[in-house]
């Protein structure tokens, strides 16, 4: 366990080292929080009924904290996958001790951890200092402690999604639309630019239930009657894992036979 | 004359290369139709629960997603080889653009081409067309429409180039150029009816986004021709930077130790 | 052809210059063939870059056919023909003759000459056996041979080669070499090579400069650098070979 999380420390001093482009992106974030928070209050203004739905704050804070979780990178395994399938560079990856999805998935944490850590500080203290605490039901220490469940156990879910989705480019060649198809239903589902609060019942009954909106799980818990759906969410991700972990070992050990190099 | 000639047949053979591998392609089309379902959707569920905002319904954000993704299309299909410009500096091969008896710009937009853009063009082609057609538009409706949306390619294209040139100037740039392209490009895939005013302006000059999506559509519902000729003198301003940089640019080159 | 006065370029790197060129003069004639050689760093690329106008040189002056690449660089590039060893050029998924037609289209030949030297081009380089594969599916060796013929379409009077032979075997070296002794000899075409194999140099070139800290140390006819190394050296029965000349030149 501690070489892995040794083999993360390298990656992530590499990335460190490229301190111009982890300003930008963290330039990149706190434009579009700013940007996001500003904008929602505007609608807010504009059409007060929506506070029903769901208040400001915890718009906010839903919304934001899907952002801060993209930038663990975890759904860019795909395109990683999908380069080194295109480009036949997977076959020296499959030549170490230790198996290719490992070593991608270990990648992208040590490129991600810095800019995730960044961000979640960033989207946390404006919203903050901007519109305070989400308005919740449960304790602060509860919620606390529930968030960091649902974190660990939605990225392992996102983990396998994208996965799978690169996975895909042992048959298809090009992933990328599996990939698309992926993203988007994780973006519509897990509440990217419109809390899933706006949707209709149904629809978010479908985000709760579906493996796209388990991994971005993260913020769902930032609703206000989130403890009335706490066990359903986490029973919901440790369901779709264990059907995507399942599903993962059997296509991975397809893949070495559909090995081909592509030059 | 000629170089305008070759970005045609570049072009044209851009997408025959990659329509070479049909499977491939016909992939690549639909999964992107699919992605930009995405915000279809996720604007369309927005509406569903605010109801019309400022005299915006939700067939007016179809229409701005229309304006939108041609946008998109046309950049991808036929100014792609800027998308790589970063990349390009990096490895020495921009060489390969300055040994060229064309055009820089030409050349280099037409050297690359995105299987997808064309599932963008062909989506924003459709919905544009629908949306003029239910709207029952007239000509001078579909004037307004196709120039607002004509201006935004304009202005899609320069941000595009003017990401891609921090290469010039910084190293390893090409994920700083995308971050640099995605500040500009995310408030325009909002609804043109949620900016308040001062954010509005200012993403129509400043950081003109809303001219590829909401300013069309703007132009529209108010039928101004002013705020038409206003879009244009925008555009050409950014035009005009954008050259200005582009030169400036060129100059600064040096490349890496290879010729390459 | 080729002239270069007392050329110079400085670069700065965090406020420290760095001379990648230093005071080189050399001219070249038409239908010569010459390598531009050096040890890696030696500020080959840097010279070539000038030639071809793609960076300024600090100071000196450059002329290639009369023109300053300064000045009118496409005037110059619309004359010459380039190739880049490990660049590759051409659209992959197409067979070569749609290559052909595009670099046409650029030099800005017209449809009917276009066409009148493709089928030239094609008989010439043996292109004929493999023109309607796609270039992704041919050999290094077709690939490099399609390269050149994309090069010289609009039949220039130059021809810049950057490590041609990268990657080769050795029949396909032998056919590359072949193929440039025949523009040399036909069409009378100058070729400015740059190349780390010896073999390269020793089958096209007649002259050879040699590039080291910025500076030209050697401009010699091929076959005469080996009178350049130390008499010890050279062996009894056959002399050094170019190899083992070289790299005394380059320890120099």
């Amino acid at each position: 366990m501690t070489k892995w999380f040794y083999y993360i420390y390298i990656i992530a001093k590499n990335s460190f080292s490229e301190k111009k482009k982890i300003i930008f992106q963290m330039f990149n974030h706190v434009f579009f929080l700013v940007f996001n928070l500003y904008l929602y209050r505007h609608v807010y203004e504009l059409v007060p009924s929506v506070a029903d739905k769901l208040p400001y704050a915890n718009a906010v804070w839903s919304m934001s904290m899907y952002f801060a979780v993209f930038w663990l990178g975890l759904n860019g395994i795909e395109k990683v996958f999908r380069q080194d399938i295109l480009s036949g560079n997977v076959e020296i990856y499959m030549l170490r001790p230790i198996s290719y999805i490992w070593q991608k998935i270990l990648t992208q944490l040590g490129q991600g951890i810095l800019p995730f850590i960044s961000a979640t500080v960033f989207s946390v203290s404006i919203n903050y200092f901007v519109v305070g605490l989400p308005s919740m039901n449960i304790s602060m220490p509860l919620w606390i402690m529930s968030l960091i469940l649902i974190f660990l156990l939605s990225q392992i879910l996102i983990t396998f999604l994208y996965v799978l989705c690169g996975l895909s480019g042992f048959w298809l060649q090009n992933s990328e639309s599996m990939y698309f198809v992926t993203s988007k239903l994780v973006m519509i589902l897990g509440g990217a630019w419109v809390p899933i609060a706006f949707f209709p019942e149904f629809l978010q009954a479908i985000a709760r239930f579906s493996p796209f909106g388990g991994a971005m799980a993260l913020s769902f818990a930032m609703y206000p009657n989130f403890d009335a759906h706490f066990l359903s969410i986490i029973l919901n991700i440790i369901f779709w894992i264990a059907i995507f972990a399942f599903i993962t070992y059997f296509v991975s050990n397809k893949t070495n036979r559909k090995l081909a190099v592509n030059g | 004359m000629n170089s305008i000639k070759y970005f045609f047949a570049q072009s044209r053979y851009n997408i025959k290369n990659a329509h070479a591998l049909s499977a491939s392609f016909w992939t690549g089309v639909i999964g992107m139709v699919l992605n930009n379902l995405t915000f279809f959707i996720i604007w369309m569920l927005f509406m569903q629960a605010t109801g019309p905002i400022n005299g915006w319904t939700s067939f007016d954000v179809f229409g701005m997603l229309g304006a939108s993704i041609f946008c998109y299309g046309i950049m991808h299909s036929f100014f792609y080889g800027i998308v790589d410009l970063p990349d390009n500096v990096l490895k020495g091969s921009f060489d390969t653009v300055l040994l060229s008896p064309v055009n820089a710009f030409l050349k280099l937009s037409s050297s690359s081409f995105s299987i997808t853009a064309y599932g963008d063009l062909l989506q924003g082609v459709v919905v544009m067309f629908l949306y003029g057609i239910l709207s029952g538009f007239s000509v001078s409706s579909w004037i307004f429409y196709i120039s607002g949306t004509i201006a935004g390619c304009v202005v899609l294209v320069c941000f595009r180039l003017l990401g891609a040139l921090v290469a010039f100037f910084m190293n390893d740039s090409s994920i700083i150029s995308r971050q640099l392209f995605e500040l500009f490009l995310r408030p325009s895939l909002y609804p043109g009816a949620v900016f308040p005013r001062g954010l509005k302006i200012f993403f129509m000059t400043a950081l003109p986004t809303l001219l590829t999506s909401a300013v069309p559509i703007y132009i529209l519902k108010g039928n101004s021709a002013q705020l038409l000729i206003f879009t244009i003198l925008i555009t050409l301003v950014w035009v005009l930077i954008t050259y200005a940089v582009f030169r400036i640019s060129i100059r600064r080159y040096e490349s890496g130790n290879y010729l390459r | 052809m080729i002239e270069v006065k007392n050329l110079k370029k400085y670069f700065f790197h965090k406020n420290k210059k760095i001379v990648a060129v230093d005071d080189v003069s050399f001219s070249i004639k038409q239908g010569e063939s010459v390598a531009f050689i050096g040890p890696n760093g030696a500020g080959k690329s840097t010279t070539i870059k000038m030639l071809t106008g793609i960076i300024w040189p600090t100071e000196g002056h450059i002329s290639v056919l009369g023109i300053s690449p300064q000045d009118n660089r496409k005037a110059v590039v619309s004359q010459v023909g380039v190739v880049f060893g490990q660049r590759s050029s051409l659209l992959p998924n197409l067979p070569p003759s749609d290559s052909l037609k595009l670099f046409g289209i650029m030099y800005g030949l017209n449809k009917k000459e276009t066409e009148s030297r493709i089928k030239y081009l094609e008989e010439q380089f043996d292109l004929t056996s493999f023109k309607d594969q796609p270039v992704r599916t041919l050999s290094l060796g077709q690939r490099m041979r399609v390269e050149i013929a994309c090069s010289i379409i609009h039949n220039p009077k130059i021809l810049f080669l950057d490590e041609p032979s990268i990657g080769l075997d050795i029949i396909a070296k032998k056919n590359l070499r072949e193929t440039l002794a025949y523009l040399r000899k036909e069409h009378k075409m100058t070729i400015f090579l740059t190349s780390h194999d010896v073999g390269d140099i020793e089958a096209i070139c007649d002259r050879t400069i040699v590039i080291n800290h910025g500076k030209v140390v050697v401009d010699e006819p091929t076959n005469e650098l080996y009178k350049l190394v130390d008499r010890e050296k050279k062996m009894v029965m056959v002399g050094p070979s170019l190899e083992e000349v070289l790299t005394d030149l380059y320890k120099k």
